[in-house]
């Protein structure tokens, strides 16, 4: 959890001096999936466990979409040129959670379209077919 | 109307593009049963994760993929309450005749207004680009069909009106 809002610290710092590029390639970086395996876990652990996952991974979320937002649309393609495959990956798993909800749609749908151009089909179909949700 | 509409198109039609991706798959819990697991939904490892898309609060498209079948549902805008009744009725109409249509599913699944059903016999039996271009060609029509239902609709009414209320005068 600290990582997450240190992450979302730094990010809108990026953002605050003018530099939104920066602070995708800071949302994209180390993904938080999951916590590693525990075993013998009470119920009420592994409940508190699952909640922290959700919170943590909300948090990131909604980091990566301030970020989206904040970037305007003429430099949505030079940014999305500098990332790796990895990170269009999970651009890619970020833009469709964000399309889950209706209130930046119309901007997500520029970003997923630039993704799709630089990342081809393959990377939908690792969004769709990856266990790793975000 | 159409400028927005065109994205939100473009990326159910990428979505479908790369989630058409369907092969022969018997059941795991059945022996000799062959059944669309999206459908099923007894195994979880074959299933993808379902993405949905919305527009607008109403508008929006749910696709959930697996390995042999591929669900798409559809939902309408629906501004108000005529256009509510219509869309209602004009999908029934629609899913009674579910047979002709082929990849039509019989019924909605809960909360949209209509949903398809492809499974690997469709992808092997017609094109797969066609059967893209199909859905997104239906999303396109379905709205202008609908106002144009609606328009219809109030011009009946106002003739109505006007005969009902030519006795009186």
């Amino acid at each position: 959890m600290e990582e997450a809002e240190q992450r979302e610290q730094e990010c809108i710092s990026f953002v605050n001096s003018g530099n939104p590029e920066a602070a995708l390639s800071v949302a994209l970086a180390n993904p938080f999936y999951k916590f590693p395996e525990q075993e013998k876990l009470t119920k009420q652990q592994k409940k508190e466990l699952d909640d922290l996952t959700k919170q943590i991974k909300t948090k990131n979320f909604e980091t990566a979409m301030n970020v989206l937002m904040a970037i305007q649309e003429k430099s949505i393609k030079s940014s999305i040129d500098k990332l790796n495959q990895e990170e269009i990956n999970l651009l890619m798993k970020f833009i469709y959670r964000g399309l889950e909800y209706h209130q930046h749609s119309s901007t997500l749908f520029k970003w997923h379209a630039a993704t799709l151009e630089k990342g081809g089909i393959g990377c939908i179909v690792r969004a769709i077919a990856d266990r790793n949700k975000i | 109307m159409a400028a927005t509409l065109k994205p939100y198109l473009d990326c159910i039609r990428s979505t479908l593009t790369a989630s058409l991706c369907l092969q022969s798959f018997s059941s795991q819990e059945v022996e000799r049963h062959n059944k669309p697991e999206v459908e099923s939904q007894k195994s979880k490892e074959l299933i993808c994760k379902p993405v949905k898309i919305c527009r607008t609060e109403k508008e929006m498209c749910l696709i959930e993929t697996s390995i042999n079948s591929i669900r798409v549902s559809i939902s309408l805008k629906k501004s108000d309450e005529v256009e509510e009744i219509l869309t209602e009725k004009f999908m029934r109409f629609l899913m009674i005749r579910a047979e002709n249509f082929l990849i039509l599913r019989r019924k909605p699944i809960q909360g949209y207004d209509i949903s398809f059903l492809i499974t690997n016999t469709h992808t092997e039996e017609m094109f797969k680009h066609k059967l893209v271009d199909f859905i997104v060609h239906f999303l396109t029509e379905i709205d202008a069909e609908i106002s144009s239902m609606k328009i219809t609709l109030n011009q009946r009414a106002r003739i109505v009106a006007e005969e009902l209320l030519k006795k009186f005068a």
